[in-house]
């Protein structure tokens, strides 16, 4: 395989692994440090002996702030396999939008933030015109990209410095990384699930359980995450043991809980889906959602070796080439 | 790329299968079976730290609430979110990214197969301590004293004087 028909998929694992490299030997530099301030009497955070705290918090924060993307790059990854499959787009997604400019945005604008906004358009641009199947997949897919543009949008809310200055430390700034944690990741991830289960166990997780996990998720989430910017701009601080009746924050956060609970519910179905598919699901076989890459053209679940003979690839999708012998991509590379 | 199948000889069975089977998950360098060690383990934390996030939900329920103590309450959002973060959130994508990668290039396993397996058991064994913090060591208000100055565990919250046993 030539690097320039590797999937997208393994080119953001790729980053990712990268920017693990970076961002994680800072947090472990810092602990050992810690290690020694704790158990060798060392100084390195100790204020008092000449140390700094400030220090920990640089040292957090190298490691905090890349995590987002090392967490957001796989999502991205996921998303670029799964929508494409679903929209049922082989000519606009390889000849309109194609993945050259998706690695390109991907890997240039990580710096300013604006390339999120062109990945979403280039999603939708992929789903634009497209025969969409709104299997369980697609449905996170599509829940993913809504509410991924609003946590990106109320991350721009507190990169004002003045709006930053109000709301740091509240409410607003947990109801805004749950939106990109859960809102954002959680769902890529169950998206990716429903989307590769049928490859790891060879069976389909039910589609009925899986509308109900995601109907559920989706409104115990919005309860829960949207509600919770709102006493957060009304100045409730985050990691308070309780407050004031006075302060008006009750019915709010009662709401909060109650989506919270929704949201335990959708995961326990959720769970007992991954079980019970796992025993009596319908059997899943090579490709179950004619797909293009090459993890679909072995058995499901693939065997020890996974190929008994190293594939031949002749485009970035391999599988397609396969299944259209008469139009194949090769033949445009 | 069709007609995939290499046939190999049918293994002696042992008189206790099981033990063969979990012998095979323990000492496993497929990254197939890593990625899925990954993804339960994951699964398995995310419903460990769904509970810590319900209890801080169930505390701040209406104003005045002692459904649990402060000192459990800030052991609940430190635990909850470390535990979401690393062992829930990384370990799926690293589980699925293990799996799907070598699939998709066409290969038959990662680089370095007993590198890739140290890696999960370390990350693994990492959690199971962080929570056997609970159990271990007297700590500040006598039962346990799993991490409770947040996520961040800013200095000097982390020093020996405020987190003295975790």
């Amino acid at each position: 395989m030539e690097l320039n028909r590797m999937p997208l998929f393994a080119w953001l694992n790729l980053v990712m692994a990268g920017m693990v490299l970076i961002a994680i030997t800072p947090l472990s530099a810092a602990q050992i440090m810690l290690l020694i301030d704790r158990y060798l009497g060392g100084h390195f955070f100790d204020t008092q002996a000449g140390g700094s705290a400030v220090l920990w918090m640089h040292f957090f924060w190298i490691f905090g702030h890349p995590e987002v993307y090392v967490l957001i790059i796989p999502c991205f990854a996921f998303m670029s396999e799964i929508i494409p499959v679903f929209s049922r787009k082989p000519i606009m997604f390889t000849i309109g939008m194609n993945s050259y400019a998706n690695s390109f945005f991907t890997l240039t604008t990580m710096a300013v933030g604006v390339p999120t906004g062109i990945k979403i358009f280039n999603w939708i641009g992929t789903m634009w015109g497209g025969r969409i199947q709104f299997k369980t997949p697609m449905l996170f897919s599509i829940g993913f990209l809504f509410q991924f543009l609003i946590a990106g949008l109320t991350g721009i809310m507190m990169a004002a410095s003045p709006f930053d200055w109000q709301l740091s430390l509240s409410y607003f700034v947990v109801a805004h990384f749950h939106y990109v944690i859960v809102g954002g990741i959680l769902f890529a991830l169950f998206a990716a699930f429903y989307y590769w289960y049928p490859k790891m166990t060879g069976r389909m997780l039910s589609e009925g359980l899986g509308k109900w996990h995601f109907w559920l998720f989706l409104i115990g989430f919005h309860l829960t995450f949207d509600v919770m910017h709102v006493p957060g701009i009304l100045g409730m601080p985050r990691r308070i043991y309780t407050y004031e009746p006075s302060r008006g924050w009750d019915t709010l956060n009662f709401v909060i809980s109650i989506g919270a609970f929704i949201q335990a519910l959708a995961i326990l179905v959720f769970v007992a889906n991954l079980i019970v598919s796992y025993f009596k699901g319908d059997k899943a076989d090579n490709d179950p959602w004619d797909a293009w890459t090459l993890e679909w053209s072995i058995s499901s679940p693939p065997a020890a070796y996974n190929f008994a003979t190293v594939p031949t690839v002749g485009s970035r999708r391999p599988l397609w080439d396969e299944k259209h012998p008469e139009d194949p991509d090769s033949r445009y590379e | 790329m069709s007609s995939n199948v290499i046939t190999a000889s049918v293994r002696q069975t042992d008189a206790k299968p099981w033990v063969d089977e979990l012998h095979q998950w323990l000492a496993t360098v497929d990254h197939k079976r890593l990625g899925i060690l990954y993804i339960v383990s994951a699964l398995m934390f995310l419903v460990i730290g769904g509970v810590e996030a319900l209890i801080i939900r169930i505390q701040l329920m209406h104003s005045h609430n002692n459904f649990v103590s402060p000192e459990v309450f800030n052991r609940m959002f430190t635990m909850h979110g470390t535990t979401m973060i690393f062992f829930v959130a990384m370990p799926f994508l690293f589980g699925f990214a293990n799996y799907l990668v070598p699939l998709m290039i066409g290969a038959r396993d990662m680089a370095f197969p007993r590198l890739n397996a140290f890696s999960f058991w370390l990350s693994f064994l990492g959690a199971l301590l962080l929570y056997f913090s609970f159990l271990g060591g007297s700590g500040l208000y006598g039962a346990g004293n799993a991490p409770d100055v947040g996520w961040w565990s800013y200095a000097p919250l982390g020093a020996r004087a405020f987190s003295p046993g975790a």
